[in-house]
């Protein structure tokens, strides 16, 4: 008899942990996973975002489908960033999309065009879905198939003045700016997480 | 009794377990987060203190002296951390970012700069164990090749042509002599080519910025540039190469920057004159046949053979002079039929490239039209255009192919300058060995890029659809040199 009950009694204790300590342990296991998975996805954005800067800034052509992929494919891997097929403009598909651009400052006295004077973009090469995210440093009217900003000097559209907030430049300075944005619906809880956007930029 | 006892006892178990449980739980999730925002910051931080080393690398072109380029990249580098690494990043308290070391010793001709960082950054959860912060520190070395960088610049008469109240002669100095800033004085070496119809050069030199004996420096003597003659490439930058060789420096980053704002439409040989009336035929006249004005056409002039001088004999004017009209033997020589002087194309510059192909051979384009360079009497003007293409490829390959002192050639085309005969950029592209050729639209490029040796330098190709734009040429071959000298 002691012993059945014993035995009664040792389950039913075991059912309340479980259901006391589900109210506060599937909660916060819960929050753990997600909080997690979000910083590892930030921590990855961060990485991809520092790698891709770095090969942009060492010359690695981006507009070269084959650069895409490797960028999407292997440096992006679990990201879920698709390369266009042979464009610098974007797509439409995927969950983020990463932006380069090649700022200079034109010198007042250096160059008898319009833009003298003035942070511009040189070149510029949008990889994944560009749906998601537009830079807001300069928007050049018009660019070549190899990303560069045609007559960037007087074009006023390739003005980014505003990116003197994130770097002061002198005149002739280039910078390469990477910037990366990444949503991740994949992580999403349903009632619980929507999921948040990664947005890191890298300045080589 | 008993019953009700053992049931008091076993009533909160549950609530102790669960208690006991989050007191490990707890500090294991608060791990997991600290650790996690570690890394995140971590990953951040190595990527400012790469930025940072890298931005230096490449400001220690900027500065007449090394101490100032030495202070250019520290300032530089400073300031690209603090743009990637925004202070209070994920609640970082202490940045303490050190100077930059500049090492421009250990190595010949490269210099290096190593950032180094460290932060304080915040924990969380650990504070429970008596632990408030964590420091992060972070290393990063770049460097910076020296250079030898050899200027070649078109003085050809189109250069001459008007441009907003300027001439593209004017617009080429201004913007030449600009293009200088991005070279360390001291450290890279540059020299200088002037052709037209020869070549006028000046040796590299890491005092380019010094006046010389003369009282010259590089940028004072493209300021004396006037323009006027004919384009013979080949000459001008197999004159950069010969510079380059002498120096011989395999630990320098070799570069030839070409502009033009035209086709070369002649090249430095040595002619056989036609025989003529009672006149023997006279071999080996050294020197150079231009077609003139003829654009990619089989019209147009030449003035006849003008004969060589050695570079860097006369500056400002071409070196070679008509033949002289006066003598018994003389030949035509007009502008119209001086190209009947010749009895024969030779098969080689003088500095034995093949003037009969590929490149002609290759190209369907006029005035190619997939032709080899005949070696007989010349029919027409335009042929001594296509030798000079022809004879200019080669040079170009020659270079290319220098697996010792991996020479790169950067091209600038001017455009819109002479409507009637634009540059080639088709031959600048391959000329330099432009990257973008390969996925070009264009199928005669592609196959131009198929043609090339794959282990031969490249270099960079660059537009220029106006003489306003040549400065953002100049600016856009300053960039891909210098992202390349950074190692």
């Amino acid at each position: 008899m002691r012993t059945r009950q014993n035995q009664g009694q040792r389950g039913s204790t075991m059912i309340e942990f479980v259901l006391v300590s589900s109210m506060f342990m599937v909660p916060l296991l819960l929050g753990i996973f997600t909080f997690g998975f979000a910083v590892l996805r930030s921590t990855q954005v961060v990485q991809f975002t520092r790698d891709g800067g770095h090969m942009y800034s060492r010359g690695v052509d981006f507009a070269a489908q084959g650069n895409q992929n490797l960028l999407a494919s292997q440096l992006g891997q679990g990201l879920n960033i698709v390369a266009n097929s042979a464009n610098v403009t974007g797509g439409t598909t995927g969950y983020g999309v990463t932006v380069f651009s090649t700022m200079t400052k034109i010198g007042a006295g250096t160059c008898s065009c319009t833009n003298a004077g003035h942070i511009v973009v040189m070149n510029r090469i949008v990889v994944g879905n560009k749906t998601k995210f537009t830079t807001q440093y300069g928007s050049p009217a018009a660019i070549t198939s190899t990303g560069d900003v045609t007559n960037y000097p007087n074009d006023t559209s390739a003005r980014a003045d505003n990116f003197s907030n994130l770097l002061t430049m002198n005149d002739g300075d280039i910078a390469y700016l990477t910037e990366s944005y990444f949503s991740d619906p994949d992580l999403a809880v349903p009632g619980f997480y929507t999921g948040v956007n990664h947005y890191e930029y890298a300045i080589f | 009794m008993q019953k009700t006892k053992a049931k008091k006892s076993q009533q909160g178990i549950a609530v102790i377990m669960t208690v006991l449980t989050m007191m490990i739980a707890v500090p294991l999730v608060g791990l997991a987060f600290d650790v996690g925002v570690l890394y995140m910051i971590r990953g951040k931080l190595y990527q400012a203190a790469d930025a940072a080393a890298l931005a230096g690398a490449r400001a220690l072109g900027q500065g007449p002296d090394s101490g100032t380029q030495t202070s250019n990249a520290q300032a530089a580098a400073t300031k690209y951390f603090n743009a990637n690494f925004p202070s209070g990043y994920w609640g970082t308290l202490g940045v303490n970012f050190h100077t930059p070391t500049v090492d421009s010793t250990s190595t010949p001709n490269y210099r290096s700069v190593t950032t180094t960082v460290a932060v304080t950054a915040p924990l969380y959860f650990l504070r429970m164990l008596g632990q408030n912060t964590a420091t992060i520190a972070a290393t990063s070395t770049a460097g910076r090749r020296d250079a030898l960088v050899m200027i070649v610049l078109d003085r050809s008469s189109s250069m001459t042509n008007p441009f907003q109240g300027s001439t593209a002669c004017a617009i080429m100095k201004t913007d030449a002599a600009q293009f200088l800033s991005n070279f360390a004085q001291g450290r890279d070496m540059v020299g200088l080519v002037i052709f037209g119809s020869s070549a006028f050069t000046y040796a590299p030199t890491t005092s380019f910025g010094t006046p010389d004996a003369s009282g010259n420096t590089i940028a004072s003597l493209i300021n004396q540039i006037t323009c006027g003659g004919n384009t013979n490439m080949s000459e001008g930058v197999h004159q950069a190469y010969s510079k380059i060789q002498a120096v011989n420096s395999t630990t320098r980053a070799n570069v030839i920057v070409l502009m033009t704002d035209g086709r070369p439409n002649g090249f430095t040989g040595n002619y056989s004159a036609y025989k003529k009336g009672t006149c023997n035929a006279t071999p080996n006249l050294r020197g150079v046949y231009a077609q003139w004005a003829g654009g990619p056409n089989p019209t147009g002039t030449t003035a006849g053979l003008m004969l060589w001088t050695a570079p860097s004999a006369a500056y400002n004017a071409d070196s070679v002079t008509p033949d002289a009209a006066g003598s018994t033997c003389k030949m035509l020589g007009d502008l119209t039929t001086g190209y009947q002087d010749l009895s024969q194309m030779p098969p080689t510059d003088v500095y034995g490239n093949s003037t009969t192909g590929p490149y002609s051979a290759n190209n369907p384009n006029s005035p190619y039209n997939n032709t080899t360079v005949n070696l007989t009497r010349i029919t027409s003007p335009q042929w001594v255009e296509v030798a000079g293409a022809n004879a200019l490829d080669n040079q170009g390959t020659v270079i290319r192919s220098n697996t010792t002192l991996q020479p790169a050639i950067y091209t600038i085309a001017l455009e819109g300058n002479s409507p009637g005969d634009p540059p080639d950029t088709l031959l600048l592209r391959k000329l330099a060995n432009d990257p973008t050729m390969e996925n070009d639209p264009d199928s005669t490029t592609r196959t131009m890029w198929a043609g090339q040796n794959p282990g031969q330098t490249r270099g960079y190709f660059v537009d220029a659809p106006d003489p306003s734009q040549l400065c953002a040429a100049f600016n856009q071959i300053a960039t891909q040199i210098v992202v390349r000298l950074a190692k």
